[in-house]
């Protein structure tokens, strides 16, 4: 296995080291303090900007790291101690380089700029996050559900989310639930359950 | 669209699924129909959703692999590889040699198997029910060889993180090349039943055409976006694991139909029977497992590892917290990129070519929803 | 927008297009023609000739069994210490345990094979090596009561296993070699 260089510490709950890299230093001015971080990673750039700006943010990208051919990878969403965050993927189709353009928002009221426009890929991906983390994304054509039901109450991805036991759809079945007790095992003795 | 035609004939919603023999599983597409013409196309997916992400945050690094097997079931190899990457990768364990052998040797026939699958589903899909019994016929050979070494033919649940389930059984080998021979002489029989076949051709060339820019900005990948021109492939991009010193080509046709997708299929069943005979050959001996703590705690951190899979990027963005089971666990599914741009695929062509352009994006339903 | 209807063409064009046709389907036909002549490789199944019945091969992870022991109280080596109960990750293995000390064995040991997903994992860290899949898989039934095996079902399906099923010797899967049994049992 080739080895990569460990990926850079993270921990979900901490904010990263703001930072942003001299290589960067035409996107920090245009951007000001929009553009949170800025860091080379062995995977290839990584940048954490405004939700607001993300759309804008990767269209200038579009003129500076990503002007090569590459490739929508993935979007999707991630919950952290504090914030909720999203995260871009993209990819040089010459090398290998991962370009990652990440936004951080308030768990309360989340709200992302959608790049489905520029890139038809994110409909979906966009689509599942809103709906798994309840993001709402701006600008998107179609916000339907897209693998959850219609009226599904609550966001699954989300950590403090309760699996609705009660739901129509999961009906209990007694005798995957305990079939110890189905089938009339009781402990005798000194038997003991550990 | 034929503009005397609009006058006289109401648009129709009709809906394909989601219990369509041809849809690959449980797959709804809202079709806006104007007599056979597709006017639009709005797949509805989600049938077959089943908590994948979630699941991976209630349990440990062991216990998830063998779900890793269940959303993409044509090529669980890959699946699993890729996930092992990812937890060896923040966990910084490095495996054997002769361990890394094997699971490219997996991986290289799982392609192999699910590409034949995929020939078998083209054929029927195009009306040639022929090329679906042979190729079953030799997948047999291929699904024989992995139930012998992890026993199953399907779900393997075979690698580990910091190896294997076991070693491979003595006189596997043996087998494996022989099934490589036999495999290597029907290909060319596939391709006279099938991408030769004046029929099918005339059924793809120029249907669900697609351009290289748009491919990438949809995130196509694998076969699909090769069949646009576009060599992307991760065993060359990326050079993982031992791909580097494999002597193989990344097949590419130009044209972005169904045919081209298919004839890099066709072409990339012959390049992974090379590596397979490359990498038996040169398989070293030695020890296939490093010691791992039963209860493996990975550094806090996260990481996005990617590998080939027979559909094409398939990506795993793993996030640790430095406990026992992953904080977030994402998967970059390939089918569910591959589908998205089905609308603008199908768009003008009549209804019985959504069926060729489905099964032309070799699709995977469980990997679609996860 | 319409590729693929048939455009006007020259007499000869569509000649060649028909005979290019016929020899694509003739030759389609001969690859047919060949493997017509190749053995046959499906069979009848329910199987009406015992000989052809399919066998899996050694280490197919089909039904499940509990290995014997017969110095034991129970007879098994289950030391009933939930370590597969703990670790399966559908919670499809109920054990009720029995006894103190060396003496402790399962005095009800339940799984529910319809919500098995036949992973494995509970033989991987069982620390005795008491717990095996078999290849039996003649596994279907008609009620989901009938898929949840006790344990005289598992001790009788042991009959004659000595150790956990696998295509290898034991010393090169991930499971622990025998010798290192007794290591194991106070590290658990």
């Amino acid at each position: 296995m080739p080895e990569q260089e460990a990926p850079q510490p993270a921990a979900p709950e901490a904010e990263r080291v703001p930072g942003i890299e001299p290589a960067f230093a035409a996107l920090a001015e245009r951007f000001g303090d929009e553009l949170v971080a800025a860091r080379k990673t062995a995977d290839g750039p990584d940048f954490t900007v405004a939700p607001a700006r993300l759309a804008d943010f990767v269209a200038a990208l579009r003129e500076s790291v990503l002007a090569e051919p590459h490739l929508f990878v993935d979007a999707c969403g991630v919950e952290r101690e504090t914030a909720l965050e999203v995260v871009y993927r993209f990819s040089l189709v010459s090398r290998r380089e991962i370009v990652t353009v990440r936004a951080h928002m308030p768990k309360d009221k989340p709200a992302v700029a959608s790049l489905a426009v520029m890139y038809p890929g994110a409909r979906w991906p966009e689509r599942e996050y809103a709906e798994m983390f309840g993001i709402t994304v701006t600008g998107h054509p179609d916000m339907r559900h897209l693998l959850l039901p219609e009226g599904w109450v609550g966001h699954p991805l989300r950590k403090d989310y309760v699996y609705p036991l009660d739901h129509p759809y999961l009906a209990p079945d007694p005798l995957r639930e305990d079939p110890v007790r189905v089938l009339g095992h009781a402990p005798e003795g000194e038997g003991e359950e550990s | 669209m034929n503009e005397a035609n609009v006058g006289t004939t109401d648009q129709l919603i009709v809906n394909m699924g989601p219990q369509h023999p041809s849809t690959h599983g449980v797959l709804r597409v809202a079709l806006t129909l104007d007599g056979e013409r597709v006017v639009s196309a709005d797949p509805d997916i989600g049938y077959l959703h089943s908590s994948m992400e979630k699941i991976a945050e209630r349990l440990d690094y062991r216990q998830y692999i063998s779900y890793t097997d269940r959303f993409d079931y044509l090529g669980a190899m890959c699946n699993e590889w890729v996930f092992v990457r990812a937890v060896e990768r923040l966990a910084g364990i490095e495996v054997t040699p002769r361990c890394e052998h094997i699971r490219l040797l997996m991986a290289e026939l799982n392609r192999l198997a699910s590409h034949l699958l995929y020939f078998g589903a083209m054929g029927i899909d195009t009306g040639a029910t022929t090329v679906f019994l042979y190729c079953f016929r030799e997948r047999e050979l291929i699904l024989d060889l992995f139930e012998w070494v992890s026993g199953q033919r399907l779900l393997y649940n075979f690698l580990r993180v910091g190896g294997l389930r076991n070693d491979l059984p003595d006189g596997w080998v043996e087998q494996c090349h022989a099934a490589m021979d036999a495999l290597a002489s029907r290909v060319d029989e596939y391709d006279t039943l099938l991408s030769e076949n004046r029929i099918f051709i005339a059924r793809t060339r120029g249907i669900g055409a697609i351009t290289a820019e748009e491919a990438l900005a949809y995130g196509f990948s694998g076969p699909c976006l090769r069949g646009c021109g576009v060599p992307y492939d991760l065993r060359r991009v990326d050079g993982y694991s031992l791909y580097p010193e494999l002597d193989f080509e990344v097949c590419v046709e130009e044209g972005g139909d169904c045919l081209s997708r298919h004839m890099v299929r066709s072409r990339e069943l012959r390049e992974s029977i090379k590596i397979v005979r490359q990498v038996l050959a040169r398989l070293p001996e030695g020890e296939v497992n490093v010691p791992v703590p039963r209860r493996l705690k990975v550094e806090p951190g996260e990481v996005y590892e990617r590998i080939e899979s027979p559909r094409g990027e398939l990506g795993c963005y793993l996030v640790s917290d430095g406990s026992d089971k992953p904080w977030r666990m994402h998967w970059r599914a390939p089918s569910f990129y591959n589908l998205a741009p089905l609308d603008r695929l199908c768009r003008g062509h009549w209804m019985a070519d959504m069926v060729a352009v489905i099964a032309s994006t070799d699709i995977v339903l469980g990997d679609v929803d996860r | 927008m319409t590729t693929n209807t048939r455009q006007p063409q020259s007499a000869w064009a569509l000649l060649a297009d028909i005979v290019g046709g016929a020899a694509s389907v003739i030759k389609g036909h001969v690859v047919t023609l060949r493997n017509w002549l190749r053995p046959k490789v499906t069979g009848q199944y329910p199987y009406r000739d015992p000989a052809k019945e399919w066998v899996p091969k050694p280490g197919y992870r089909g039904d499940f069994a509990l290995i014997h022991d017969p110095e034991r109280p129970g007879g098994l080596r289950c030391i009933a210490c939930m370590a597969c109960a703990n670790v399966c990750p559908d919670k499809c293995i109920h054990i009720i345990g029995q006894g103190k000390g060396k003496e402790r064995h399962p005095a009800a040991f339940d799984i529910d094979i319809g919500l098995c997903m036949y992973c494995w994992l509970c033989v991987e860290v069982c620390p005795v090596r008491a717990i095996t899949l078999t290849p039996e898989y003649h596994n279907v039934a008609f009620t989901p009561q009938e898929l949840i095996r006790d344990i005289n079902d598992l001790k009788a399906r042991g009959e004659g296993i000595a150790e956990p099923l696998l295509p290898v010797p034991i010393e090169r899967s991930v499971l622990q070699p025998p010798t290192a049994k007794k290591k194991d049992v106070s590290e658990a």
